[in-house]
């Protein structure tokens, strides 16, 4: 079996007017089925810029990143988006949910853009919101949730397809500690019941404590611990 | 403030499109205000120019009628009162023939002295030989006129003058203005005046005599004196305010309501438009304001922004306003006119007033939204925590229904005199009306179209139908969209409607040609029936401009006709037995239109100022006809010749059994010598229709510039919608929507919008359908409109073609998305 994401020699420059700047320099990770890992390391480490190679949101400079035996580097646009949609589920920091729609609807986003019914997601969505703790506010729209809900909404809405791996981009970065711990328990569970690959990026050596490996990055380099 | 203003001025260069879209609707608003404002001056003047061709600069004219005793009187009464005038001008006016190259040339020709001539009418000359003295057979031709024939300086021509050819020398050549101008009919030559009163037998005498008043405000005190001097003749003035009213008010009301239309729009745009950019600036006034600046100083940066668009908008919209008008007076113009240079009167006040409207539509336009971010407290920008829930404004759908159902049920109750200002109110409330309901009904079509999207455009479809729901971008659009698409659609029906109710008019005529000649009676039909082709002949007595004394109000036209044979020749919808009982009395047949306009019931009564004294006529019934416009009454012939005096026909109709074109060509011939006006039914419909396609082209024009901002708007707002959804969409991106799914929703969504602003502007513009004959009614007479199924859904179509179209740009940006640019950004 091979890892479920590996990175073999991965690396990133951005280009700031005439100047190059390496953010990830010759990145080597493997990272196994059922593991939560926490990527940590200072503002500009690159650790952000890791995650959103590994989920495919951005192209990598030089490298290869491997996703269930894939390399995502040379997928087409199509390829891409359906990995995202089934295997990959992200959590951002400002839970980025759809303002006009509520609870349900921005849960029910991946199954939509996947061309599925949703009337066969409904038992699903029933079951995700009593995981999340949302059952009673379904019809609430996002400016209607504290962000500790909207967090969880975040959440549901990476689990509803049921992907092997979700990435989480300081997931509790903008919560206070009790909701932020809230979260963390809510991912811990996730990934221990349900057996989910979870890769995080944080600052929280409490959210990373929740983590069974944590990933140091320094000056685009990692230094595993 | 300086650093504010340095700002803000970044701000406005970086964001090039809105910039342009604000001042480009300042722009055509004051445009279009001035255009229209002085459209009525420069027709006025060009209709007093077309006049002046027959009346020089005379406020008053005297000239004989059937019934004074001799065609000709002496001018000495009328220099009694030379200390009230600036001048008097004698004339002797006839008509003569030439036959050149085969062809028969018709001329008018008027005999003055040359010093009178240059005071009545001023011209000038463009080459002379041997003028002075001006006396014996010397003529004066326009320039244009001689090229076009081939006359030149010191040729003869061989007028046939009342039965005998005269060789008239050409003397001078004239610029075509004042009395030398094209009038479309005839020739217009000047001649010494002894030279056609030794002609004509009377010498020392005039035909007519034109009179200038040296204070216009004494015209009425004079034409009373004048007419106790001159009893047997006519005293008259030479164009009535009410006719240069009625001639540019037709023109005018029409433009007008574009014009409105088109600030409305403007309004709307410029108000969305500062709600995005208050919006975006947030940020910076609350950092501004945290360190020190008041809410006064931001805002008044702010308002100064706005006046900066309104100066550089009226500035630029002044200049385009007298293109546009130039462009108006080019379309507008009568034929004969088209080598004339075209002449735009405006005054520096109209020019100011276009600028100042400029400036206040910026203002006014930006002020609510400027006022309302000030009053934000700094914290709550600060911290951004200023977003409240959306409150559902629920009065707006009750208001917008209210006003609709004000524009549907008002209209048959209001008063002819108020038909103008409340038609022109109740399209602006219907406007408003269906603005305000655009939310619930954008709602109410979305629900609709999410079941149905699934099947048609799969989750995409239901995924758009959700982004549509209180969208402010797309409602915008929606409501640009309902605002052009309704206007545009109004004025495609009305001209449509006008062809139609031509085309109409002149398939209610069961005869061929529309003859008149001088001195027409009963003998000319005689002559008429032997020529080859005439089947029949129906001769009309014609009133024109009678006043009504009762009711303060006159009727532009009165047929006398012959009860036996008019509705032979004209089919009216009039009971037969109602025209026989216009012989029984003074009894009088009205339009509709007329009924409304004097608000009369059959059985009134109406005193009309006849030639012979007032008169009372009873009103018998009504009926429908476009007829000068429905402003037209019937009476029996035999009291038209009694009351009016009138020995002669004014109109002949005539019947042909032949191609009426070479009949009309034979009765020209055949009535050489009495100067005959004739035309075929069929040329007068053409030209009708051509005049009437020339006005509507330049409404098509204007409503089209309306819908050109609203395309401006909609493009705007897509942009502005799409940067606002940036982040949405990058998130969309990130849980797995292709950049296929990305733009195929784009597409969905503009097609929406454009769907729903089409439906929208169709219902709207049919309201409008049904209001504008109170329109038409006050300044143009009863036209029935026809609505055409095709018309509703070409817009329908127009709206979904302008979004998808509109809506390119931001789906190819959405497919070039940088996802982590704009999702990891707050």
């Amino acid at each position: 079996m091979p890892p479920i994401i590996e990175t073999v020699q991965l690396g990133k420059i951005f280009k700031l007017g005439e100047v190059e700047v390496e953010v990830l320099n010759s990145i080597e990770l493997t990272i196994e089925e059922g593991e939560f890992i926490s990527i940590m390391g200072p503002s500009g480490s690159g650790k952000s810029t890791l995650l959103y190679l590994i989920g495919g949101l951005d192209k990598p400079t030089s490298g290869q990143v491997w996703i269930k035996g894939r390399n995502i580097a040379v997928m087409r646009d199509k390829e891409i988006s359906i990995l995202r949609r089934r295997t990959l589920g992200f959590v951002f920091q400002f839970y980025n949910l759809i303002p006009n729609l509520n609870v349900e609807d921005n849960i029910m986003l991946p199954v939509l853009l996947d061309g599925k019914r949703l009337k066969t997601y409904r038992r699903k969505l029933d079951a995700i919101l009593e995981t999340v703790g949302l059952a009673d506010r379904r019809r609430h729209t996002p400016r209607e949730l504290s962000g500790g809900q909207q967090q969880r909404v975040a959440i549901a809405r990476a689990l509803i397809n049921e992907p092997d791996i979700i990435l989480a981009d300081e997931p509790i970065g903008n919560l206070d500690t009790k909701t932020g711990m809230g979260i963390m328990e809510l991912l811990q569970r996730i990934n221990c019941e349900q057996g989910k690959t979870i890769v995080q990026v944080t600052h929280s050596q409490e959210a990373a404590a929740y983590s069974q490996r944590i990933i140091n990055l320094r000056d685009g380099k990692v230094w595993e611990q | 403030m300086r650093i504010i203003i340095k700002f803000i001025l970044k701000n406005v260069w970086d964001k090039k499109l809105r910039t342009l879209l604000i001042l480009v609707s300042v722009m055509l608003s004051s445009a279009l205000y001035f255009a229209t404002e002085a459209l009525s001056d420069t027709a006025a003047d060009m209709f007093l120019e077309r006049m002046r061709v027959y009346y020089g600069t005379a406020d008053l004219m005297i000239y004989p009628t059937q019934n004074s005793p001799s065609s000709f009187f002496s001018r000495n009464r009328a220099e009694q009162f030379m200390d009230d005038l600036e001048y008097i001008a004698g004339s002797i006016e006839t008509s003569a023939s030439l036959t050149h190259h085969g062809e028969t040339l018709l001329f008018g020709v008027k005999g003055f002295t040359l010093p009178e001539l240059e005071k009545w009418n001023p011209f000038f000359l463009a080459g002379e030989d041997h003028l002075l003295p001006f006396r014996g057979k010397k003529l004066i031709i326009s320039k244009e006129t001689a090229a076009e024939h081939g006359f030149k300086l010191g040729d003869y021509l061989e007028l046939d003058l009342l039965g005998t050819k005269r060789k008239f020398y050409i003397a001078a050549l004239a610029e075509p203005v004042g009395p030398f101008q094209d009038d479309g009919m005839n020739i217009n030559v000047v001649v010494p005046i002894d030279t056609l009163a030794t002609i004509l037998n009377a010498r020392g005498r005039v035909g007519t005599l034109y009179l200038k008043l040296k204070d216009p405000t004494y015209k009425g005190e004079l034409m009373q004196k004048l007419s106790t001097a001159y009893s047997r003749y006519q005293v008259a003035e030479t164009i009535t305010d009410q006719q240069l009213k009625e001639y540019t008010q037709s023109l005018t009301t029409t433009f007008q309501m574009m014009g409105t239309v088109v600030l409305f729009m403007a309004v709307y745009i410029i108000y969305t438009s500062f709600k995005v950019i208050t919006r975006e600036r947030l940020p910076m006034i609350g950092t501004f304001r945290s360190i020190g600046a008041t809410r006064k100083m931001t805002s008044l940066v702010l308002i100064t922004e706005s006046i900066t668009y309104g100066v550089i908008g009226g500035l630029f919209g002044c200049g385009l306003g007298l293109f546009l008008l130039y462009l108006i007076i080019l379309q507008i113009r009568p034929a004969f006119f088209a080598t004339t240079a075209v002449t735009l009167r405006y005054s520096p006040e109209q020019l100011g007033q276009a600028f100042l409207l400029a400036v206040l539509i910026a203002l006014v336009s930006s002020l609510l939204p400027i006022l309302k971010i000030a009053k934000i407290p700094v914290k709550e920008i600060i911290f951004n925590t200023m977003s409240k829930p959306i409150r559902r404004k629920r009065w707006q759908p009750a208001i917008g229904l209210i006003l609709i159902a004000c524009a549907v049920f008002l209209p048959p109750n209001i008063p002819f005199q108020l038909l103008l200002p409340v038609g022109m109110l109740l399209i602006f409330a219907s406007i408003i009306g269906f603005i305000l309901l655009i939310p619930s009904l954008t709602n109410l079509f979305l629900t609709v179209f999410a079941r149905v999207y699934h099947y048609i455009f799969g989750n995409e479809g239901i995924l758009a139908a959700k982004n549509l729901r209180g969208n402010k971008g797309i409602l915008n659009n929606i409501s640009l969209l309902a605002i052009g698409i309704s206007s545009l659609l109004m004025i495609n029906t009305l001209s449509s409607s006008v062809a139609t109710e031509v085309t109409n008019f002149y398939r209610n005529c069961n005869f061929q040609i529309w003859l008149w000649a001088w001195q027409a009676d009963r003998n000319l039909e005689a002559i008429l029936h032997k020529i080859k082709g005439v089947e029949a002949t129906c001769g009309i007595y014609a009133a024109n401009y009678l006043e009504i004394t009762n009711h303060n109000d006159r009727i532009n036209l009165v047929h006398g006709v012959n009860k036996y044979k008019y509705l032979d020749f004209w089919e009216l919808d009039i009971d037969p037995v109602l025209m026989a009982e216009l012989d029984t009395g003074r009894k009088i047949l009205l339009t509709n239109n007329l009924r409304e306009r004097m608000q009369v019931q059959k059985g009134d009564i109406l005193t009309m100022k006849m030639a012979r004294g007032e008169r009372t006529y009873q009103i018998i019934g009504f009926f429908d006809s476009l007829m000068w416009n429905g402003n037209f009454a019937l009476i029996a012939e035999k009291y038209m010749k009694m009351d009016m005096g009138r020995p002669y026909y004014d109109d002949l109709f005539i019947k042909t059994n032949l191609d009426p074109d070479s009949v009309s060509a034979t009765i020209k011939k055949r009535l050489e010598r009495r100067y005959p006006s004739v035309s075929t039914v069929a040329d007068l419909e053409a030209s009708n229709r051509q005049a009437n396609a020339s006005m509507f082209n330049v409404m098509q024009g204007f409503s089209l510039l309306a819908l050109v901002i609203g395309i401006f708007g909609v493009f705007n707002n897509l942009i502005i919608s799409f940067l606002e959804r940036q982040r949405s969409l990058a998130v969309l991106r990130s849980i797995g929507m292709s950049k296929y799914q990305a733009v195929k929703m784009f597409f969905v969504e503009a097609l929406t919008g454009g769907l729903i602003g089409g439906i929208i502007g169709a219902l709207c513009g049919y309201l409008l359908i049904l209001i504008s004959p109170m329109i038409l009614m006050a300044v143009a007479g009863k036209i029935p409109l026809h609505h055409s199924l095709s018309l509703y859904l070409s817009s329908i179509l127009a709206g979904i073609f302008i979004t998808v179209t509109a809506s390119a740009s931001p789906a190819m940006k959405s497919s070039k998305l940088d996802i982590v640019t704009a999702i990891k950004y707050e």
